[in-house]
């Protein structure tokens, strides 16, 4: 993608500033469309440059939510849908703030929408007006979708379109601006999402979209919403209670012809929901019956919490998760398990029920309060197929990382989070379950791993790490990096080597989310990179960890620059005045400049990281510090006279009159010898 | 066995006392009275003639006795052309009373002895200057080793001035 590069903009458009998404489309950052934004995400004009007569629209997505690119990549681009289609994406720095955002391209919906966000009131629509207009395209687009695996997650009265003004016919919006279900009020929503915070909801799949279409459905039937005036919480307590299909349809007026696709497509068992191809085959006459869904069990006796009477489990672990405070007395004094086993002890077929929740209620848990997690841990007991529920977060476990992602920076979500794992609950909720699924396993080595992570606080390690291993996708949160969108490990040496044009003098080239992110990506990072990272900043040994971990990535992924490269020397300067002797250390300075200047953090990291040469330089200053030593002792021996005192001197002169009165006397024997022998 | 041991020591320190054994006296004595009565001119000769040597040797007190060796080897010089002399005319009695009465050997034998007296006596001044000119430059040279550690390994090679070993003022090792 260019990102400078001015495309030919369409009629009317030629000096509009635009930029280019992928190499096929134009965004006109100055042309806001409000009718077409998304719940998260701005909407804008876009221009095919190469079907210039198709109506395209962009949205630029919000920075702090992750949008669902990997949608754009599995979908079918086919013009035939009648779907808001995503066609392109790319990350595209706005000329507003200079930062990169997510922009996506889409298929531009030519009508209005069926109902402005935040209405109440829909049109009533006739049976078969749906049957003929609404249904089938639903059906169409799910069909797509679902054939790939891919839920569109979305589906809600006011993200549907008229595909044209006269109102026919229906587009379905897009789904690609947020995450899974974000947006979906909690009506539209099956039991177990829709108690779980909106941001902590599961990708989900084709069963949560018919159960949102049958929604939609009821409510279009009905012109409006049959549940208004309940509030989430109540919406709740009547689904689980009455099921979906007893909560909407009993109040609502539903011509019985369409009562059957309904009790199949709102069924709370995703097993026995209708799919797409019955659906499809309910259009052509052809029914199926659908399957009843069995309600929740009823205890044989109440339990009074905040003055009302609760006759199920799921619905006392419901209002005990909505008001957790007073839920942990009733938990902490036993009076919970007391009418468990009142209902339960001399059941046979419960026993196994009345263990777990004993095993669950005794306090040899770490992380978290001890309360917190027992209540946590009752709850999962009494609503299997419910998130993980503690104070705060409600979570399903295969959202832990989107969660981690949105609520992470916040205060009292972190600390759950961490509680969450810690003390094992993830793992609990697992226990919990009534049979293994396959997706299971990945999520349970996923939670290992992360717990394991959680358990070490240095650079690499954390919470942050826990961030990229969870969400593989995610872009880096460093704020050093904080214009740039980087979700992959190549991308990051060319950002840093930007930001390294503008010389930065403070800064260090490395954060903690920096370090996190390349340990995730790349599982080869050496260990003493991130351990030498986890010393103090200003220490040779973290400078040393900067350029051992960016050299490491230069290996993997290759890149590099000028910039870069004299940046990381600037940085490296305590690593290489570690050095003390002054004529290797310039010749050392000398040979990392022009690495520098080549960009070569590996070779960088080669001359500098040699255990060998370190060790002589250190075992070399430690005799001239002796030498120096010795030197001094010998100034201070001399100037206090120790060589010219009397006692030194009476005995150099003594050897001297002795050396001299030997030589004499010497050379007299030898010349008398020499006289009377001749 | 203790006290017996206490009890030899006195002993052992009294025979070194009293010098070589009786013995052993007598064995010299055998040997070297013939040898005197033979030498006598010799010995006369010599006895005479070493003096200064002899005096030197009672006035000096030091372990080494340079001053002695020192004046010592210098008389020996002034005696041993008369000895030569004594010797080439058969060692006689005679000849070595006439030698002993004449002032040439009392000035040959006291003026080498002399010599060797100056020698000693004139060294500590001479030596004295010397050493204060050697101690200048090797302070200089030292000074210079120093510079030369501080150019190739820094500041950081002088320490921190206040560790221990840095003001030790002893004589350093050779």
């Amino acid at each position: 993608m260019s990102r400078d590069s001015q495309p030919q903009a369409g009629p009317g458009l030629e000096n509009e500033p635009a930029l280019l998404v992928g190499e096929d489309y134009a965004v006109f950052p100055n042309q806001r469309l409000p009718a077409l934004d998304s719940p998260c995400g701005e909407a804008y004009l876009a221009h095919d440059l190469r079907m210039p007569s198709e109506p395209r629209y962009a949205l630029r997505c919000r920075r702090d939510l992750q949008p669902r690119l990997e949608v754009v990549r599995g979908i079918s681009k086919g013009d035939d849908l009648p779907f808001a289609c995503p066609l392109a994406w790319a990350a595209v720095p706005w000329p507003d703030d200079g930062r990169e955002h997510y922009v996506v391209v889409l298929r531009r919906p030519d009508g209005p929408r069926l109902v402005a966000p935040g209405e109440t009131a829909l049109p009533k629509l006739r049976e078969d007006f749906l049957k003929r207009h609404v249904v089938p395209q639903l059906v169409a687009v799910l069909s797509e979708l679902h054939a790939r695996q891919i839920g569109h997650r979305a589906i809600r009265a006011d993200n549907i379109f008229f595909a044209d003004e006269s109102r026919n016919s229906i587009v379905v919006g897009e789904c690609v601006s947020e995450p899974p279900g974000l947006s979906q009020p909690v009506i539209y929503e099956p039991i177990s999402p829709g108690m779980a915070l909106p941001f902590a909801r599961a990708t989900g799949g084709p069963s949560d979209d018919i159960y949102a279409v049958g929604v939609l459905l009821v409510m279009l039937l009905n012109g409006g919403d049959p549940c208004a005036g309940m509030s989430d919480q109540e919406i709740m307590q009547s689904k689980i209670l009455h099921g979906t299909f007893g909560t909407l349809v009993r109040k609502a007026r539903i011509p019985l012809s369409i009562m059957e696709p309904l009790r199949g497509m709102l069924s709370d068992d995703p097993g026995k929901r209708w799919t797409a191809d019955d659906l499809d085959l309910w259009l052509v006459g052809r029914h199926r019956t659908p399957k009843s869904h069995t309600l929740a069990h009823k205890a044989p006796r109440p339990f009074e919490f905040r003055g009302e009477e609760y006759w199920h489990l799921q619905t006392l672990a419901h209002a005990m998760a909505e008001h957790w405070d007073e839920a942990v007395v009733p938990v902490a004094d036993g009076s919970v398990l007391a009418w468990i086993k009142r209902c339960y002890g001399n059941d046979v077929a419960r026993g196994e029920f009345v263990e777990l929740i004993e095993q669950l209620l005794a306090p040899t848990r770490r992380g978290g309060s001890a309360e917190d997690t027992q209540l946590a841990g009752l709850l999962m007991a009494f609503h299997p197929e419910a998130p993980i529920r503690y104070r705060n977060l409600s979570v399903q476990p295969e959202a832990l990382g989107r969660a981690l992602a949105f609520g992470g920076d916040k205060g009292a979500l972190k600390d759950d989070f961490m509680a969450v794992i810690e003390s094992g609950l993830a793992l609990t909720w697992l226990h919990c379950q009534d049979s293994m699924r396959p997706e299971f396993v990945p999520f349970s080595r996923a939670v290992e791993t992360v717990r394991d992570l959680l358990d070490r606080s240095g650079w690499g390690f954390g919470l942050e790490r826990c961030l990229y291993e969870l969400n593989e996708a995610i872009p880096c949160r460093s704020p050093l990096l904080d214009r740039f969108l980087i979700s992959k490990i190549e991308q990051l040496l060319p950002a840093l080597s930007r930001i390294a044009e503008e010389e930065p003098q403070e800064l260090l080239p490395v954060d903690r989310h920096i370090a996190a992110f390349c340990a995730a990506q790349i599982k080869e990072i050496p260990r003493n990179a991130l351990l030498e990272l986890s010393e103090e900043p200003d220490s040779p040994e973290h400078r040393l960890g900067i350029l051992r971990l960016l050299a490491n990535v230069q290996r993997v992924t290759g890149g590099g620059s000028r910039e870069l490269g004299r940046w990381v020397l600037r940085c490296i300067s305590p690593v290489i005045t570690e050095f003390h002797h002054r004529p290797y250390r310039q010749k050392l300075a000398e040979q990392l400049q022009k690495l520098a200047e080549q960009g070569a953090l590996t070779h960088m990291l080669a001359l500098v990281d040699n255990e060998d040469t370190r060790r002589r330089d250190k075992q070399g200053f430690e005799l001239a510090r002796k030498h120096y030593d010795h030197a001094v002792r010998e100034v201070a021996w001399l100037r206090s006279g120790g060589l010219t005192s009397e006692k030194h001197v009476t005995r150099g002169s003594q050897q001297a009159a002795l050396l001299i009165s030997s030589v004499i006397s010497g050379c007299t024997l030898l010349a008398l010898t020499l006289i009377y022998v001749g | 066995m203790a006290n017996q041991q206490a009890m030899q020591r006195p002993e052992a320190a009294a025979q070194q006392r009293a010098g070589l054994p009786a013995w052993a006296k007598l064995l010299l004595l055998i040997v070297f009275a013939p040898l005197i009565a033979v030498l006598l001119p010799t010995c006369l000769l010599l006895s005479l003639g070493l003096l200064p040597t002899a005096v030197v040797y009672l006035k000096d007190k030091t372990k080494e006795k340079s001053f002695t060796i020192t004046v010592g080897l210098l008389n020996l010089c002034g005696v041993l052309p008369m000895l030569g002399e004594l010797w080439s005319r058969g060692q006689a009695m005679q000849v070595a009373t006439e030698m002993v009465v004449d002032p040439l050997f009392w000035m040959l034998s006291f003026g080498t002895a002399g010599f060797g007296w100056l020698i000693f006596m004139g060294m500590p001044p001479l030596i004295a200057a010397y050493y204060n000119m050697a101690s200048d430059s090797r302070i200089e040279t030292v000074l210079q080793k120093q510079r030369a550690l501080v150019e190739v390994w820094g500041e950081e090679v002088t320490g921190d001035g206040d560790r221990p070993d840095a003001e030790i003022e002893s004589e350093p090792a050779p």
